[in-house]
This record gives structure tokens, sequence and C-alpha cells, in this order.
């Protein structure tokens, strides 16, 4: 039965005999002509023998040149840059994630499309320090996002019960993979349990203006505007390394007291405003609701100058109404 | 399928006559035993009796591609149908390849099934898209409605679950792995009514909403046949204790969070609970786990055959304590937080292990990265030898490491390794991973799935289309250096169904060079290679019974086809394609 023209009906190579249903040929065909066959032929110049050796060449001074060996635990610098695969073609490493950081990934044509693909994934902004390529890739390592959701979960638990030196908190957005339906594991998180142990949580972005690389916080963590704005200016005051962000993360354990000082994000006195896109896509001034009102429609937020936060009125005015600012 | 049967048929010189005055009623009630697809199909090829006997004792119909066949033939085919099996979207769309609003949408089945198939009792999609108002659909229209199993789908709500849970009286299963749903509450649980006791299949692991307790403890009292059973994480092992207590004869236990702190007494109860569970075959869940308490688990584990502990981040030590107590192991799941040392422990406790999936536990390298490597991995299968399927995430791999693993189990019919970095070599000697995967197709010769990773040149491909005579299903990614490989595939492997290529250099010569093989197989997809528009043109024009489908992205090149996917079927072209998809 190989080769008969198969149905999944039967799986395997089933077919389905006497004649099921007619076939219509699909839409428009262009004619072929000989420019085709040239392209079919030649298109890619990598079809020349020469090209493998040397793919291999490059292999061993890539493997040579890319593989530094850091530390015990091998962390690899990705020094590759589209030159070294040729085939890959035309599709320049122009993009933009690959320039602002020292490191590239060995598949920019992906990467370059994965900028511009629709229903993105990662939000162009938010950029990967040099970690490993593996974070640079859309759908890449291929594990379903349930998993991804879950193990940012995992990453929240008290210290005191379980240490897990291996999971920081995510700082990218790799983990947001919501296939379109905007933060796919925050909004399956969204109720803060008040039960003396954080078993559920809320992350979500936080980008501020003048800085590229954004950063997450667990809003089930915070009970009201002042803790999460005093939260929000300390990590964007420290310096956005790798460690510091892991250290404060550590640190958000602890900052469950309440406010002790008036947090400048929300009195409207520092140049910049906290605000958030809500569930219909609108971004919003944060403060104007209840905490828990809050809570269920944000799905992230942006800390904007307050010069282009044009047409608010000063907070300390009317509570009523919302403020609409223009969407992002 | 006794083969006899049917070499008698033809053998014979009377062959003809034979089977004509076969009584149908007969051969009905034989064919009824056929279970196996596979064997349907041949069944069905025969001759015209038997395949009109075949399709009338037809009861479950299995379809992987919901586009390769349309409601209307499969319900004009098979007139009993109680259970059907449907699949949807390709593979990759797992990993966000495919732009939502995709298709395969259920909608279209339930309505064709709803006027056909007033008997259905069993329905299970993978990868489709499912809403609210069809779950609701099928809940009202079908009333001897049984099994539902929805894994990786989307489009539904909690909502669609009350619906079903209010609804369906004869439920038996209910089985919600894994989705992209949309997870408003916990209260559909409450929907099932106080007099509902049919159910054996309940799985709501991956629901993030607290149910109501009482209204599950409940539930699971009256429900004397359940045996399955998988809760979410918010349930504590205090609440766990209560449910097993109600349920000794679970076969299966999805547990919630280990975490919650417990008294001495509570404890010992929770391993009292436990040590009256005699039946556990199959235990998951333990995620957010804390170690103290596992020792808990340790009277169930006798007769543990499936274990998934890849939600818990266990450590290498506390797997090595509780593999001791999981002698009849014949699959495990584990994230890669246990290390080589705990792989170690696996090949020193589990001799009949038979399926390994080791997964990240940090896939993009947030944390300080320490996960498993080529020793673990060697270390497995010097200690199991049994070990047929295995699926690995690791960061580093040698050429020599695979070579051993193959030699030590040759009898790998999936063998899935992610070398999470792309186009990394063999990190001692720097080569590719040619070898390895050499190795692997020509040690293995029953290998049926394969999936490449590292490093790889055409050679790989060469290896693969030379010697991998069972190769079923291939998954490539960043792979290859010309036409040449995918070439050699197509060339090569005779049982190739389905294959699934990313971000590697083939193009139209190679997209072409399998035109005729296309219909022996289920689908293709190719993303992010080097294939034009003009080559998929040029396939559909040549292959009418093929679907030649192009994803098309914003801001790309016009020529260029981004993402490919090709499959056969007798349905023709899609209509319900979205504006962003392309039917050539």
């Amino acid at each position: 039965m190989q080769g008969a023209p198969g149905v999944g009906a039967g799986g395997g190579g089933g077919a389905v005999s006497g004649g099921g249903g007619s076939i219509t040929s699909g839409g428009s065909m262009s004619t072929v002509s000989k420019e085709d066959n040239l392209v079919l032929s030649s298109e890619d110049s990598s079809s020349c023998p020469d090209e493998s050796e040397l793919e291999l060449g490059l292999g061993l001074s890539l493997g040579g040149a890319c593989r530094t060996q850091q530390g015990p635990r091998g962390q690899y610098a990705r020094i590759l840059t589209a030159k070294d695969f040729p085939y890959l073609g035309s599709l320049t490493s122009a993009s933009s994630s690959a320039s602002s950081s020292s490191s590239s990934s060995c598949s920019n044509s992906s990467l370059s499309r994965a900028n511009v693909t629709a229903g993105t994934k990662r939000s162009a902004d938010s950029v990967a320090v040099a970690n490993g390529a593996s974070s640079q890739v859309v759908g890449w390592p291929p594990i379903r996002a349930y998993r991804i959701n879950s193990l940012v979960n995992q990453a929240k638990l008290p210290a005191a019960e379980v240490f897990n030196p291996l999971i920081g908190k995510s700082k990218n957005s790799n983990t947001v993979v919501g296939k379109g339906t905007g933060n796919g594991g925050d909004k399956n998180n969204g109720n803060a349990k008040e039960r003396g142990q954080l078993r559920s949580t809320q992350f979500v972005k936080v980008n501020m203006d003048g800085i590229p690389i954004g950063r997450k916080v667990d809003l089930s963590a915070h009970s009201c505007y002042e803790t999460l704005s005093q939260k929000l200016e300390d990590m964007f005051q420290t310096s956005t390394t790798i460690m510091n962000s892991i250290r404060s993360s550590k640190e958000e354990d602890d900052m469950m007291v309440g406010a002790t000082r008036p947090s400048k994000l929300l009195d409207g006195s520092s140049e910049f405003v906290l605000t958030y896109e809500d569930k219909d896509g609108d971004w919003m001034l944060v403060g104007d609701v209840p905490w828990g009102m809050f809570i269920s429609s944000v799905r992230r937020l942006r800390i904007m100058r307050t010069s282009e936060a044009n047409g608010l009125a000063p907070r300390s005015e009317e509570r009523n109404g919302r403020q609409r600012t223009n969407p992002i | 399928m006794d083969p006899m049967r049917k070499k008698d048929c033809h053998d014979s010189g009377e062959s003809v006559r034979v089977a004509s005055t076969f009584p149908d009623e007969v051969l009905e009630r034989v064919l009824a035993l056929v279970k196996s697809h596979k064997d349907r199909s041949s069944v069905s090829l025969v001759c015209k009796d038997w395949y009109d006997a075949e399709r009338w004792s037809r009861t479950h119909v299995f379809i992987g591609n919901c586009y390769s066949v349309s409601p209307e033939i499969v319900v004009r085919r098979f007139p009993n149908v109680r259970s059907v099996t449907l699949k949807g979207k390709p593979r990759f769309s797992d990993f966000n390849l495919v732009p939502p609003n995709w298709g395969a949408d259920i909608r279209c089945w339930l309505v064709v099934f709803g006027a056909k198939y007033r008997c259905l009792e069993e329905l299970r999609l993978k990868r489709m898209t499912v809403s609210d108002e069809s779950l609701e659909f099928l809940a009202l229209s079908f009333p001897n409605f049984k099994a539902l199993s929805l894994l990786s789908c989307d489009g539904f709500s909690t909502d669609g679950l009350a619906a079903i849970a209010s609804h369906c009286k004869n439920l038996t299963e209910l089985n919600i792995q894994e989705n992209d749903i949309y997870d408003k509450s916990g209260s559909w649980l409450s929907c099932f009514p106080e007099n509902f006791t049919s159910l054996e299949v309940l799985n709501f692991a991956y629901l993030h909403n607290d149910v109501n307790f009482e209204a599950l403890e409940r539930l699971v009292s009256r429900c004397k046949s359940l045996n399955v059973l998988k809760v979410n994480k918010n349930i504590t092992l205090e609440q766990l204790q209560r449910l097993l207590i109600c349920a000794p004869q679970l076969a299966e236990l999805g547990t919630g969070s280990f975490l919650h702190e417990l008294t001495d007494r509570q404890y010992s109860e929770l391993k009292r609970s436990f040590n009256n569970c005699n039946n556990l075959n199959v235990l998951s869940g333990l995620s957010e786990v804390a170690a103290i308490y596992l020792p808990a688990l340790y009277p169930a584990c006798t007769n543990l055959t499936f274990l998934n502990l890849s939600d818990a981040a266990l450590q290498s030590e506390e797997l090595a304590k509780l593999l001791v107590h999981c002698p009849r192991l014949q699959r495990l799941w584990v994230l890669d937080t246990v290390e080589d040392k705990g792989l170690e422990a696996i090949g020193s406790n589990c001799p009949l292990l038979e399926e390994l999936r080791v997964f990240p536990s940090d896939p993009f390298e947030e944390g300080i990265v320490h996960g498993v490597t080529e020793s673990g991995f060697i270390a497995v299968s010097y200690g199991c030898r049994r070990l047929h399927y295995v699926l690995y995430f690791c960061r580093q791999m040698t050429n020599a490491a695979v070579a051993t693993i193959v030699q030590n189990c040759p009898d790998f019919t999936h063998f899935r390794l992610c070398i999470m970095n792309p186009c990394q070599p063999d990190y001692l000697s720097n080569e590719p991973m040619d070898e390895a995967f050499c190795a692997v197709v020509k040690t293995c010769t029953k290998l049926r799935r394969l999936a490449v990773s590292g490093l790889l040149t055409d050679l790989t491909f060469e290896y693969i289309g030379k010697y991998a005579k069972n190769l079923e299903t291939l998954s490539v990614a960043f792979a290859g250096s010309s036409d040449w490989g995918m070439q050699c595939v197509l060339g090569g492997c005779p049982k190739l169904r389905k294959l699934e290529i990313r971000d590697c250099p083939f193009g139209n010569a190679a997209l072409l060079s399998g035109f005729e093989k296309y219909e022996s197989m289920r689908s293709l997809w190719m993303s992010d290679c080097k294939v034009t528009m003009n080559g998929c043109r040029f396939l559909a024009k040549e292959m009418p019974r093929l679907n030649v489908e192009v994803m098309k992205e914003d801001g790309n090149d016009d020529s260029q086809a981004d993402k490919v996917y090709v499959y056969r079927s007798v349905a023709g072209p899609r209509r319900d394609a979205p504006p962003f998809v392309l039917t050539l």
C-alpha cells in the first residue's frame, strides 16, 4: 500500500478505495516558466559540493571560535554571525536584538524573522543579555507553553521550603507564550491567594521608557499600590545586570510589609508615571481603581515619562472616571 | 488480525467465490474484534465485501490530520462510529510556530456528528480549536456521551467544562491536559450533579483556579469506579489525604502541591492513606515538592509503572531515595534538576525502564545552568538495557557518548535528542554530531521516531536515508548544509509519514525531490527554510491530491515561502483557511 493516496481515516497507509470524493486541485497555478526551472535547479548556491567542505571548515572554526569554556558550567559564548552561515542567505544580522547585545545567535534568519513575526511571542524591546542562543529563537527549545509557564511559577516558592537556585526570575518575555492571547501564563494565575503561602503567581512585564531591557514583577506578592510602586522604583534604580535581578527576586519575598514611604511614582512628583495596559488593550493610569479590580484587569505595566502622558489630570484631583492615555 | 484467514482467501483458487458466500454477519462479528487501524485499513482493501463489512463494524475512527478528510466523507463511510480521535494543527504549533486562528476547529465536525452519530460516546482531540459553544453543543447533542479528552487544544474556557459537567449524565472521562484554556474559575467542578456517579477518569491537573474542595471530595466519594484522579496544584497535602481515603482504589494519581506544612499526625495519616493505595500504577503531579514529605509516598510506589516527576524540581539524592521504592518502573519523566547523579541513580535502580524523558528546568538559561550532560545519559544506558523511548534535553553531547548509548540499548524505537543550543558541535572534538546519529540509525533498526539536534551536515541525512528503514517521524531543526540532505531522506526512508523541518537550508530542489512521496505521508512541514513560492506552486500543480499551504508573515519577502505545510487530502483545499494561509 505504499504510495496509495491515503487518508488519515485509516491511520498508517489506509486508503479510501472505490474512488472517494473528487479532488479539486486548489487555487490558481502559475505557469512554470523557464525561469522557474532555473530556480528549481540552481537557486541554492549551497547545493554545490564545495560548500559542504567549506561548511565543515566553518564548522571547525565555528567550534573553535565560539566554544569558550566559561567556568565549570559551560556557558557557551555565542559569537556566530550570519556570515558563518552563508547558506542561510542574505537575511542579515541587522536585527535589532543582535546589535544591542554582544552575542548573536547562529540562526539569524529566523531571528530577524522572529522579530517581525505576527503574533510575536517575544516583545521586540526585551533583549536577551549574553546568554545561550536558545533564548533568542522563537519556539526553541521545543517545549510546550504549559511547561514553560509552570517553570516560571516554580520559581515563586517560600525560600524556607524549597531552594531552587536554578530558576531565576525571567527577565525577557520568552516565557510569555500565550499564542497571541496576551500573557498566557499570567492570566491563568490571576488570583492572588491569601493563605499564608504563595501558591499562585501573577507575573506581568514592566518596561520603563529609556531602558531597553524589561523586568517582570509578581503582582500577587503585593496587596496595595504603594508596595508595588516601591518595588518598581527599586527595580529600575538598580542596574539591570543578571546578578542584581536575581538578588532582587529573592528579596521580593521580604517585601510584603506595608509601605513606609510614599511612592514618587504614584504621587505625580517624579518625571515618570506608572501606567498599565488592561484586558481591553487600553493604557490606563495606575491607581484609579481598587487594587482588586486593578489586579484582575492588568496585563502589563509601563513606567512612562510624564511628558508623554499628555492630557492626564493630576492624580490628587478627580478619582472617578478613567483617564485614557494613548495606546502604545 | 489473523493473517491466516486472509491468506486462505487469496490462496485458494476459488477466492472470489469464497469471499462472496461468506455471511456478512459472521464477517462483521469477526472484524469487530480487529482493533488496530492499520489492520482495519488492510482489511478494507481486500475486496468489496470486506470493505463493506469493515465499514459497518467500525466503531472507532482515528483521523491523524483533520484536513485530510471531511466530516461528510467520514460519516458516509462509517455509519456506526462511537469514538473519534482527531488531530488538528501541525505539531510545531505547540512551539508557537503557527499563528493563532489557523483553523482545526472542531465545530464543523460536531455539526455533522450531531446529525449522524447520535450515539457518539468518545471524543479525543489533539491540537484542535474548541470553543465553549462547541463544548456546550457536544454536551447537549449526544445523550450517551462518555469520554472527553483534550490535549494541546485552545479556544475554550472553564465555562465549556461547566457545560460538560452539567449535561453529560453518563460521563466517564474528563481529561483536560495541557491546553491553552482560559481558566476563569474552578466552579465548573461544582456543576456535576449530586446524583452523578459514573466518573472513572478526572484530570484537571493543568487548571489553575481553585475548585470547591468539598464538592470534589463528594464527587470522588460517590464515583466508586473512579480510577484516575489528577488534581491541580491548589489541592494541599491535607486535602489530598482526604481524597485518598475516599478513593483508595485509584490506579492513577496526580497529586497537587506537595508542600504544605504538616503536623506529625497529619504526616502519618498521609502515609497511612498512601499505604492503602495498593493499585497505584501511575503517579504524577508533585509540583512544588518539599522533599521531606516524599517518604509518605513510598508505600504506594511498589507497583508503579509510570512515574511523572516532570513538574517536580527534585535533586539527585531525593530522586535516588524515591527510586529505591519503585522497582517496577517502566516509564519515568524527570526534570534535569536531578542532574547526572540522579540519572546514575536511575541506571542503578530501574532495570525495567523502557521510557525516559528528561525535561529542562531552565530552558532559557536565566539562572545558573546545571542540567544533565552526556554522562548521565550513558549511565542510564548501562543500567536500563530495555530502554526504547528517550526524550533528552541537554546542553552538551558527544558523538562517542551517543555511540555508546545505542550500543547498550539497540532497541530504541523513539530517539529524541535536543541539544538546546542550536548548531552546537560535539563539545570535545568540535566536530559535527553526524556520527552520533549515524550510530543511532545504523544500530537501532527498529527506530520509528527521530529528532535530531546539534551541528549537523548533510552527512547525517545521508545516513538517515540509507539506514532508517522503519523511520516514520523525523524532526529537524537548524541542521543540514544543502538540498542534498533532505533529498537523501525523501529518497530513503520508505516508511516516512511525518517530516517536520525548521530553519534548515533546504530549498525547492529538496522540496520537489519528494513530490511522489508526499502522498504516502501524512504531512510535511517546512518553516524558515529556503523554499520559495514558485517552488510551492510547482508542487501544488504537479500533485493535485496534496494540499500545499503557505503561511505568510507580514513584512517578509513575498517570494519566500516562510512556512509550508503540505499534506494529502481527499477533501480538497480547506474551506476555512484564514487570510494568512494560502492554498496553492
